[in-house]
């Protein structure tokens, strides 16, 4: 056949394919025109292309490598199984029958043609992993070479490697610390013989049964000195520089990504990005393909690790952080500076223990209340140890009914141990059991106390005495005093005191009602018991917030707390209520006065979560969203679950203008647990912002508080009259809602959007007297943008960064005067 | 920058499109080591992974030389043309290896998995095709071209189309029975 040929044949055969199969033949004769070989060529063809469906439609693939049977020698050595293939050959399990032990041999072949420099690279890892000799690099025990196939031997590893440990989720952060430590601690062996290992990643890294970790393949290492020289012939003509193309895209640092030379703090990066994985259980640079990922790396600073692991502590999130810089000169200098980051994170870590409520023994009505009671009181002593992380009693509550496994609950709440106790209670005695108990699963500690049942308060002094003596915990200098509960309070009043906060722990109307109860009782037991007033202003203020805004609660609870801060001046739960006064529409919105209480009351008791919830949701009306987070960190690491935290932190990025699916996601969450009012309205404002209306609308329903969503919903539509009718209604039922300001600024945002500018500007200053002068919200709002470029606007906008500021200050100095760590009280 | 050579891909590339043989000469090496570093890259991210198929290493392999050397992506489809050769013969390389492994000595082979990373069909005789597609090359240039590119390259119909310069619906159209005759000629 010749192309001329070709050509009629092809038209013919694509003419015959045009037409319905049944008159394909009849055509191919006419056209052949009794050219029969022509017609056998097509009928040929034609019958080829039925059954061709699927030929050539899938690319080529193919096995890769072949496996040396077992029992094949190489050397002396014996394979025992294939265990694996990487990019440089693969690796067999073996025996060495000489000294009659298990090793592990990595194979390259030279059979057909070796890619220059693969075999000079080979030996070269051979020769530069047998050159270290340290706890975390696997061993090299010889190098050999079997009918030009050359083979490295090294010690053989039980385990798996870091990436198979990783599809089972992150790892608590202590344990990635340690893993951390250790590659650190291997890469600054190689690094001072001048080895940098360049291609670190989860599958490099092995962790053996016995808990080591052992840094693989250095096959991309170089002698730091040589690899100038190694640039021309690794891979071959001078065609392309190495460093660009060794490394893995994910891992490898911005310098080897755009083909620079890897140094030292190369391998630094991808500490960080190895890191940053363990703990956040994703990759800190990904992409659709590896290009994406790569310009990730170049380009983007991965998620912080706060917004994934709420309990990763600052510190070491800095960390991360520095090991990632892009540019490698901000990175740590050494692999030895970023062990001693490293250790000094791990011997700072704070002891954690949970106090999971006590089980009673034999008969008692009162079991729920006074298990939980005896753990909320020994958690309250506890945690006057700074250096003891001690979960609130809002984390162990889901225990109350249910007896878990003591160390398995020690996980799950991520505490180095909990208190696991029983008590027994007859007429007029006490006894109480108690044992600490390791995650691990060992008992630390185990122990007794006898005692009447008035004296409840021995029992948790000896309880919490004991157990941070079991857990080593370094003792305060000066140990916070006993708060509100000096020794003369009457055990009875403590009763009370504690079944009140069982209730007040729950958050519903009713227990709100009892907790009130009870801390009235206390406070009529024992008039001079600070904790029962404190209690009662707490109960009281939320009354008010939270449920009845129209009725008298403010007044009363203002005079109960001041008269438990005479009590005790010092007392954290009566600066705790006493900010959440000041911080109400009768307490005049006063951000300042409430954030100096607040961290008053966490200098104090740092594990008052309730004041650096309180202290985050402040901060962030103020716009200070940053700090707010902080803030709000700090509760996530008290209460890895807190809900509430979680809802704040989602409402913070809110303000900053990042994804809010997961603040939508949160409030429901939340509404699901605790429905309130206020969660509803807020999840109809993130459906608002994610444009859907409708949704919005039928979340807020019949809603009295809503009528600003509702205005929001019509001005987004273009329905200025039913906007306004909204607006009005919101207007009348002002004092209906705790938190108005946020209605204010809806109904801010509705106007500008109606282009109305100056009403407009007038509720925004309405919100912003309210307790929410966000400027850093209004700044980037656009539903604001209407009103850019107004004169009054603009001023708003100037005056309130210049509140921001000062809030700023004041923050800041209140932070030096919480301290970290050593008991400070009236500090400047 | 330096690097690749004093030209760079672009530079290669556009010499090679406008006619010029001695840039292909020069481009196959370099972009055969690309794809077996790409097939290397492949094996270390997947370990378990028994197989490979030439799409993902073929773009792979053209955004990092691009990367390197800041070429435009309009150059892409002369690169395609230059990997899908590269593919081929890679591909075919090895089935001759296997062939001649075949005939040959009973020493375990030990295969180094960066060669073998680019390496042999399943239902194909790879030796077969490439004899084939060499004659169909002679009849019809284009049709042939096509196959490489779709077969060997692994690329997609639009991209295919824009590489040889001629509408999706040409490269349907011709693609049937440039198929039906290879596959005439291989049963």
């Amino acid at each position: 056949m010749d192309p001329d040929r070709f050509k009629v044949v092809s038209r013919i055969f694509e003419a015959a394919l045009a037409r319905r199969p049944e008159e394909r033949s009849a055509f191919v004769a006419e056209a052949c025109s009794g050219d029969l070989s022509l017609r056998a060529e097509v009928e040929g063809l034609l019958s080829s292309h039925h059954k061709a469906d699927g030929f050539l439609e899938e690319p080529p693939t193919a096995p890769v490598g072949m496996a040396l049977a077992a029992g094949t020698r190489l050397g002396p050595y014996e394979i025992v199984a294939l265990a694996g293939a990487g990019g440089m050959g693969e690796v067999y399990r073996a025996r060495d029958p000489r000294l009659g032990r298990e090793v592990a041999i990595k194979v390259l072949s030279s059979a057909g043609p070796t890619p220059p420099g693969a075999l000079e690279r080979f030996r070269a890892e051979a020769r530069a992993i047998g050159a270290l000799n340290h706890p975390n690099i696997l061993a090299v025990y010889d190098v050999g070479e079997e009918q030009g196939a050359p083979y490295v031997v090294t010690e053989l590893l039980e385990g798996e490697t870091l990436r198979q440990r990783l599809r089972r989720g992150p790892i608590p952060s202590h344990e990635a610390v340690r893993q951390a430590l250790q590659i650190a601690s291997g890469l600054s062996a190689a690094h001072e013989k001048g080895i940098v290992h360049r291609d670190l990643k989860p599958e490099n890294l092995f962790l053996t049964r016995d808990g080591s970790l052992k840094i693989l393949d250095f096959g991309l290492a170089k002698r730091l000195s040589h690899v100038q020289e190694d640039l021309g012939q690794e891979v071959g003509a001078g065609l392309t520089r190495p460093g660009l193309l060794l490394g893995t895209v994910g891992y490898m640092s911005p310098e080897q990504a755009q083909g620079r030379a890897a140094d030292a703090r190369s391998d630094l990066f991808a500490l960080g990005a190895v890191l940053y994985e363990m703990l956040a259980g994703r990759r800190a640079f990904t992409g659709g393909s590896d290009a994406e990922s790569l310009a990730a790396v170049l380009r983007d600073d991965p998620p912080a690790l706060s917004s994934l692991r709420p309990d990763v502590p600052p510190a070491l999130d800095d960390v991360v952080a520095r090991c990632l810089c892009k540019d490698s000169a901000s990175r740590f200098a050494t692999a030895r500076e970023v062990a001693s980051a490293l250790e000094s994170l791990r011997s700072s870590r704070r002891r954690s223990v949970a106090v999971l409520p006590f089980r009673a023994l034999g008969e008692d009505p009162d079991a729920g209340f006074f298990g939980v009671a005896l753990a909320d009181a020994t958690i309250t002593e506890l945690a006057r140890h700074r250096t003891l992380l001690v979960r609130p009693t809002s984390t162990i509550l889901r225990y109350s009914a249910e007896r878990p496994d003591p160390s398995e609950a020690a996980r799950a709440l991520g505490v180095d141990a909990v208190v696991d106790g029983s008590y027994q209670r007859t007429e007029s005695r006490l006894r109480v059991t108690v044992q600490l108990v390791s995650s691990e699963g060992e008992a630390l500690w185990a122990g007794r106390v006898d005692t009447s049942v008035e004296d409840i308060l021995r029992v948790q002094d000896e309880v919490a005495r004991a157990i941070t003596a079991a857990l080593e915990v370094e003792m305060s200098a000066d140990p916070a005093r006993h708060s509100g509960h000096a020794e003369l309070v009457a055990g009875r009043a403590y009763e009370h005191y504690l079944r009140g906060r069982s209730h007040f722990l729950r958050e519903t109307l009713d227990d709100c009602i009892a907790a009130a109860d009870w801390f009235e009782k206390a406070r009529e037991t024992d008039p001079g018991f600070a904790l029962a007033w404190a209690g009662l202003a707490d109960a009281y203020a939320r009354m008010g917030f939270d449920f009845q805004p129209e009725g008298n609660w403010y007044a009363r609870a203002r005079a109960m707390c001041d008269r438990a801060l005479t009590l005790d001046p010092d007392l954290p739960e009566g600066h705790y209520a006493r900010a959440r006064l000041r911080w109400s529409p009768q307490g005049g919105w006063d951000n300042a006065g409430a954030l100096r209480d607040l961290m008053l009351a966490v200098a104090s008791r740092p594990s008052l979560d309730d004041a650096h919830l309180r202290a985050g949701v402040i901060l962030y009306h103020v716009g200070l969203i940053d700090e707010a987070l902080l803030r709000l960190r700090r509760v996530l690491m008290l209460s890895p679950d807190h809900l509430l935290a979680r809802y704040h932190v989602a409402f913070c990025r809110y303000h900053l203008g990042a994804d809010i699916t997961e603040g939508l996601r949160v409030s429901q969450d939340v509404a699901q647990r605790a429905p309130a009012r206020w969660i509803t309205y807020q999840a109809a404002l993130y459906q608002v912002r994610l444009g859907r209306l409708d949704e919005a609308e039928e979340t807020v329903g019949r809603m009295r508080e809503a009528h600003a969503i509702r205005a929001l919903v019509a001005a987004l539509q273009g329905d200025a009259p039913r906007a306004h009718d909204e607006i009005r209604l919101t207007a009348e039922r002002r004092k209906a809602f705790g938190n108005y300001h946020h209605n204010q600024y809806e109904v801010a945002c509705a106007l500008a959007r109606l282009g109305e500018v100056e009403p407009a500007i007038d509720w925004l200053l309405a919100a912003s007297r309210g307790g929410y002068p966000c400027v850093t919200l209004f700044e980037r709002d656009p539903y604001l943008d209407p009103l850019r470029g107004s004169a009054r606007f603009d001023r708003l906008i100037a005056d309130l960064r210049l509140e921001r500021e000062g809030y700023r200050g004041l923050y800041a100095g209140l932070m030096e005067s919480e301290g970290d760590g050593a008991p400070t009280r009236g500090g400047p | 920058m330096p690097g690749l050579s004093s030209e760079g891909l672009t530079g290669l590339l556009r010499a090679w499109s406008e006619g010029n043989a001695e840039a292909a000469e020069r481009l196959l090496p370099l972009v055969y080591g690309e794809l077996r570093r790409q097939a290397a890259r492949y094996l270390r991210r997947e370990p378990n992974a028994r197989t490979l198929q030439p799409t993902a290493l073929v773009h792979e392999a053209y955004i990092r030389l691009a990367n390197q050397d800041r070429a435009r992506w309009k150059d892409r489809h002369h690169f395609f043309a230059i990997a899908a050769q590269v593919m081929r013969r890679a591909l075919v390389d090895h089935a001759r290896r296997r062939h001649a492994a075949r005939r040959g000595g009973s020493r375990p082979r030990v295969t180094l998995a960066e060669a073998d990373a680019v390496a042999a069909p399943r239902d194909v005789d790879l030796l077969d095709l490439d004899q084939a597609l060499g004659e169909l090359a002679r009849l019809d240039p284009r049709r042939a071209a096509m196959v490489e590119l779709r077969y060997f390259g692994g690329l997609s119909i639009e991209e295919t189309a824009r590489t040889l310069g001629v509408s999706p619906r040409t490269v349907l159209r011709e693609w049937k029975l440039a198929r039906a005759w290879l596959h005439r000629r291989l049963s």
